[in-house]
């Protein structure tokens, strides 16, 4: 079941939040706010931290770093964008509720808050979160055709878009 | 499925335990490293995040516990913390499920070994600037029993 949806600008501030079954705690406008640059600031944390764990495969120098970088570039004709962090924080699991993100390439971060997995579905940990990244794909659709061609909108704004609200409950009931 | 490293942090925020595995196929104490990264910047961030999550997860909904998270492609950090404030923190591959039961496995060895043991201080003491201090039984738990227990029971797990 699912509890809330949030949406953060890649500055860490949260544009949209739906909640879409009762479940959790009453928290005001403010409080959202500060839970959304909290776990921003969480993921980059998270980044910084994966990879001094287990392997040690950092680069030497920044001309290491840069002919990587120079070579991924050539081979796959995709440049990686600085905001792109696949490292960073992908879930959490508490005794109540998980919390799943997904960040797209352009910084846009998108997060739900479910039910905490079942206790038949124990072991199939890897179903929820496809379910969950699913849900991620086809929200991240909605956002593109509701949000971004919505010539009243500016970037990085609160979203206050009706169509995009009833697209957004369509797709979780 | 591969384990990682092990932490153990106390109630003033201090790693007293840091037991990190190398994946080779030869069993013993001597594959890895023991207590050599406690005041290193990954653990102290690790327990930043630990913290913050914490919270948040409390906030959300009242009497929550943390019990993992995801970093990245690859590494699940689980999460267990005693009345006594003790935090338990294992790293695992992504694939790892639930682990609850082995984190409370491990306090077991910890109070068997550790909070039982006559010698070892009532609380693990560090200076004022974060720096252990030069008696080093004083500041992290150097227990050879603890150690040798606990690397035999998570090398004797399938997940390993």
């Amino acid at each position: 079941m699912l509890y809330s949806i949030l949406i953060l600008n890649k500055a860490g501030g949260l544009i949209y939040q739906n909640e879409v079954n009762p479940g959790l705690n009453k928290l005001s406008t403010n409080d959202y706010l500060v839970l959304a640059g909290s776990l921003h600031g969480i993921h980059a944390i998270g980044a910084q931290l994966a990879p001094n764990i287990g392997d040690k495969t950092v680069p030497a120098s920044v001309e290491e770093f840069n002919r990587n970088q120079n070579s991924s570039i050539m081979s796959t004709f995709k440049a990686q964008s600085p905001n792109t962090n696949r490292s960073g924080l992908q879930n959490i699991e508490t005794s109540l509720f998980n919390l799943y993100i997904f960040q797209t390439v352009t910084g846009l971060k998108f997060m739900l808050i479910t039910a905490p997995n079942p206790a038949e579905h124990k072991g199939e940990l890897n179903k929820q979160y496809d379910m969950a990244h699913e849900l991620f794909r086809q929200l991240y659709m909605l956002y593109s055709d509701f949000v971004m061609k919505d010539p009243f909108y500016s970037l990085d704004m609160p979203i206050k878009n009706p169509l995009f609200d009833t697209k957004v409950r369509e797709l979780v009931n | 499925m591969t384990i990682y490293s092990f932490f153990i942090f106390d109630r003033h925020c201090n790693c007293i335990y840091n037991r990190e595995f190398t994946q080779t196929s030869a069993a013993g104490v001597n594959n890895g490293l023991i207590n050599k990264n406690n005041t290193s910047h990954s653990s102290k961030l690790l327990f930043g995040i630990i913290y913050s999550l914490k919270s948040l997860s409390a906030k959300l909904i009242s009497e929550n516990e943390l019990t993992s998270f995801t970093l990245g492609q690859s590494f699940r950090f689980h999460f267990w913390e005693s009345v006594t404030s003790y935090k338990f923190v294992v790293v695992t591959g992504y694939d790892v499920d639930d682990m609850q039961q082995v984190l409370v496995r491990l306090h077991q060895y910890f109070v068997d070994c550790v909070a039982s043991n006559g010698l070892t201080p009532v609380e693990f003491k560090w200076s004022a600037n974060g720096e252990k201090l030069d008696n080093v039984g004083y500041s992290v738990i150097c227990n050879n029993s603890f150690v040798e227990e606990t690397d035999q029971y998570l090398q004797s797990l399938s997940i390993y």
